[in-house]
C-alpha cells in the first residue's frame, strides 16, 4: 500500500486546457496515472491527450466515477473551482501558488466538514512510486519503489531529497508536499499518521523550512505516536529573517520559527536532523 | 504587503474606530498650514516608517508648539535601520490611561483566524506574552459573532467597546484579505477607545483583488525590488558576494544553507518560482550581475520549469554579457538531457549534483 493514493484512484484535472494544466497531464498519463477527465469551463468536448474535456465536474459525474480532482486553475479562480470539486465529494490537490490565504481557510474548513482531504496549495502533489502520480514531479527521477515515506513542506526541494534518496537505493513509498503557504490542508501531523499506519512505510523522511511551528509540533508528536524512525532535515538556517508578522505573530508562535528553534525541537526529541541533503540516507541506514 | 500607520489609521477611521487627531507631512513646511486645525498642547511626532518598536528606535518623538518644526525637520533627516523618513504622522500627544492590546492574525493549527487581546497592552506585550502568558486570551474563530466576544472578553465598563472593536477589526480583516490587523495600544480616552497605533498586513496574493492599495505599496518599492516585483520573483539582498538563482523557496534555501556550510556567503536570495521561463532567467541574472557578485551559481530543479528554456535564457545572458566571473550551473528534471546538450555547444558546463554545484563555486571564487 501507499498513503492517499493508489493505482485504482481516479483523477479529474481541473484547468486541463492550459499550459502546464495540458504538460502535467501528459506527464501523470506517461506516469500511469488513470486520469478519467479534464474540466474547463468553455471548452467541454475538446480533448487533452485523448482525456475528455467537460464544462464542469457535474457534466463529468454524470458519466464518470472520480476520487481526487488536481487543480492547476489560475490563482483568481481558484476558490470558487475547488468548492466545485469538494461540493461534488472530491479530495483535491492545489497545485496553483499564490492563492490568496482568506480563499484557502474557507476551502480548507469546507473540506474539514465534509470529511475531505486538501493537499496544498502551492505544492507539488503526491506521487506514489512507480504506481500513480497525482503532481508535477519530474517522473524519471520517482521510478524507485522503497520504504521511505517522504513529507515536504517545499517542492523543488522535495525532488531534491526523493533523488538523493534514489542514488542511495532507498525507494520511496509515497512522497507528499504538503505546500509552503501559511494555511494549509494535509499537515506534517497528519501525514505523519498516515505514514505510521502504512505498511510498506518502514521509515520517514520530513523535510521542513522556517517560519510557523508546525516542525516544532510535529516533533513532539513524533516523540509520543510515531514508532517508526524520522530524519528531519530544515532548511533556512542562513535565510534572511521574515517579514515579522507583528507583535500577534510573535505572541502565538513564542520561541519557535527559526531553523535553530526547529532543530532544537527534533533534537530534544531524540530525532535526528541532517546538516545537508547528502546525510538524509546516512542518517536512515543507520 | 504592510501598510504604514498612517494608511493603517484611514482603514481604522473608515470603519469607526477612533484614531487620535492629527495630520501628514511630507516636508516640515507643511506643518503651519496644519496647525489652525489642530491645535494641542503636546504633539507625537511618529515617522511613517515599516518597523516595530518605532518608540526604542527614536522614531517617535514629542514637542510642543515651539519646537514642532525642528523636531519635525530632525526626524526627516534620520535614517533607521535603512529606512528613509519620507512622511511624519503629527498627532495630539494624548496620556496613556488604560492601554489593552487588541489584534487579529493567523492560526495554522486552526485553519483560521485567531483574535488575541491583553488588558496590559503596549510596547512590551511580547515581552508580557512570555513572563505571564496567562493575561494574553487567544480564541481561535472563523466567522466572528458578538456572543463568542461576550464570552472573550473580560468583564468591565470596556467590553462592549472592545466587542464592537474587535468586530469591525475582523471586517477589516476579511474585506482588505488583511494576515494581520493589530492596535497595541488601544486606549481609554473619555470612557471611548482610540487607537493609538495601527499595523495592518495584507496578503500579496490577493493584492490583485485590492488594486488601489497595491499601486501605493509599488511606490515604495527600492528598485531591485520593483523589478524582482514585476519579473514576479522574489528576491531579497544578503550580504555575501556568490549570486544565487534557484526555484522553489525551500531549495533557494536549501543551496544558500548548503553555500554557507561549504564556506562560502551567499549574495542574495533569488527565487524564480515555479514554471519560471527563459524571461525569468535572462532577466534575474541581469539583476544580479548588477549588483557585482564575485561569482553566480544557478540550481534549477524543475518540475514545472523546463530545463531547455532556462538554458535558453542562460545562452541568451552569457552572449548579451562576456561574464568573466565563476559562473556554474546545475540543473536536473524535466527536459534536462535537451538543456545539456545546448549547454555543451555554448561550452558551458552542466552539473547534476546540488553538493558539488556549491563546493565548485566557492572554490572557485577563491
Amino acid at each position: 500500500m501507499s498513503i492517499l493514493v493508489n493505482q485504482k484512484t481516479r483523477v479529474i484535472v481541473q484547468g486541463i486546457t492550459g499550459n502546464q494544466g495540458s504538460f502535467h497531464t501528459k506527464e501523470m498519463l506517461d506516469y500511469g496515472t488513470n486520469i478519467v477527465a479534464g474540466v474547463r469551463p468553455g471548452k467541454g468536448g475538446q480533448e487533452v491527450f485523448g482525456v475528455p474535456v467537460f464544462n464542469t465536474i457535474t457534466e463529468v459525474l454524470k458519466e464518470k466515477k472520480a476520487d481526487w480532482s488536481i487543480l492547476f486553475v489560475p490563482a483568481p479562480n481558484l476558490k470558487s473551482a475547488a468548492l466545485e470539486a469538494l461540493n461534488n465529494n472530491l479530495n483535491i490537490i492545489i497545485i496553483t501558488e499564490n492563492v490568496p490565504i482568506k480563499d484557502t481557510i474557507e476551502i480548507v474548513n469546507i473540506a474539514n466538514k465534509k470529511n475531505l482531504k486538501v493537499i496544498g496549495p502551492n505544492c507539488p502533489g503526491v506521487v506514489s512510486n512507480s504506481k500513480i502520480k497525482i503532481g508535477i514531479m519530474p517522473n524519471h527521477l520517482f521510478n524507485k519503489n522503497g520504504p521511505i515515506g517522504v513529507i515536504s513542506r517545499s517542492g523543488s526541494l522535495t525532488y531534491e531529497i526523493s533523488k538523493h534518496l534514489s542514488d542511495a537505493n532507498l525507494g520511496q513509498s509515497t512522497v507528499l508536499g504538503i505546500g509552503g503557504d501559511p494555511i494549509i490542508g494535509i499537515d506534517f501531523i497528519e501525514a505523519l499518521k498516515l505514514f505510521e499506519k502504512d505498511k510498506e512505510t518502514e521509515k520517514i523522511v520530513l523535510v521542513g523550512e522556517i517560519g510557523s511551528d508546525t516542525e516544532e509540533r510535529a516533533a513532539e508528536f513524533i516523540s509520543k505516536k510515531i514508532s517508526k524512525q524520522v530524519v528531519a532535515y530544515i532548511v533556512g538556517k542562513t535565510a534572511p529573517e521574515g517579514k515579522r508578522m507583528g507583535h500577534a505573530g510573535a505572541i502565538i508562535s513564542g520561541n519557535t520559527g527559526t531553523a535553530l528553534t526547529k532543530i532544537q525541537t527534533f533534537n530534544k526529541f531524540g530525532i535526528e536532523v541532517a546538516k545537508i541533503p547528502s546525510q538524509i540516507p546516512k542518517l536512515l541506514k543507520n | 504587503m504592510r501598510l504604514t500607520e498612517f494608511e493603517g489609521k484611514q482603514i481604522f477611521s473608515k470603519y469607526k474606530i477612533k484614531i487620535p487627531k492629527g495630520f501628514l507631512i511630507s516636508n516640515p513646511k507643511e506643518i503651519v498650514k496644519n496647525l489652525d486645525f489642530n491645535n494641542f498642547n503636546e504633539y507625537s511626532v511618529k515617522a511613517q516608517i515599516l518597523l516595530g518598536k518605532r518608540g526604542k528606535l527614536g522614531a517617535i518623538q514629542f514637542a510642543d508648539k515651539s519646537n514642532l518644526s525642528q523636531v519635525a525637520k530632525s526626524l526627516f533627516n534620520k535614517k533607521f535601520e535603512g529606512f528613509d523618513v519620507n512622511k511624519l504622522l503629527i498627532e495630539e500627544k494624548i496620556s496613556l490611561d488604560k492601554q489593552f492590546y487588541l489584534g487579529i492574525t493567523l492560526s495554522r493549527k486552526d485553519d483560521s483566524y485567531i483574535l488575541v487581546f491583553s488588558e496590559q497592552g503596549g510596547a512590551d506585550i511580547e515581552e508580557i506574552s512570555k513572563s505571564s502568558p496567562e493575561s494574553i486570551k487567544k480564541l481561535a474563530i472563523l466567522k466572528p459573532q458578538r456572543k463568542n466576544l461576550i464570552r472573550f472578553f473580560p468583564n468591565s465598563k470596556f467590553k462592549d467597546k472592545l466587542i464592537d472593536t474587535a468586530m469591525k477589526l475582523f471586517k477589516i480583516v476579511y474585506d482588505y484579505d488583511a494576515v494581520l490587523v493589530e492596535i497595541n495600544p488601544l486606549i481609554n480616552i473619555k470612557n471611548h477607545l482610540v487607537a493609538l497605533d495601527s499595523k495592518i498586513i495584507i496578503d500579496d496574493n490577493a493584492l490583485f483583488r485590492h488594486q488601489d492599495i497595491a499601486k501605493e505599496k509599488e511606490m515604495q518599492l527600492s528598485r531591485i525590488e520593483r523589478e524582482a516585483f514585476h519579473l514576479g520573483v522574489s528576491f531579497v539582498q544578503l550580504s555575501g558576494n556568490i549570486a544565487v538563482i534557484s526555484n522553489g523557496a525551500g531549495l533557494v534555501m536549501a543551496t544558500l544553507d548548503l553555500i554557507d556550510y561549504y564556506g562560502g556567503k551567499p549574495a542574495n536570495f533569488l527565487d524564480i518560482g515555479a514554471g519560471a521561463g527563459m524571461k525569468e532567467i535572462f532577466e534575474g541574472l541581469k539583476m544580479l550581475l548588477e549588483e557585482k557578485p564575485k561569482g553566480i551559481l544557478i540550481n534549477i530543479f524543475a518540475g514545472m520549469t523546463r530545463c531547455d528554456e532556462i538554458a535558453n535564457g542562460i545562452i541568451k545572458f552569457r552572449k548579451q554579457y562576456k561574464i568573466k566571473i565563476p559562473f556554474v550551473v546545475r540543473m536536473i528534471g524535466t527536459n534536462e538531457e535537451d538543456a545539456k546538450l545546448m549547454l555543451k555547444k555554448e561550452n558551458i558546463e552542466m552539473l547534476d549534483s546540488m553538493e558539488e554545484c556549491v563546493k565548485k563555486i566557492v572554490k572557485e571564487i577563491h
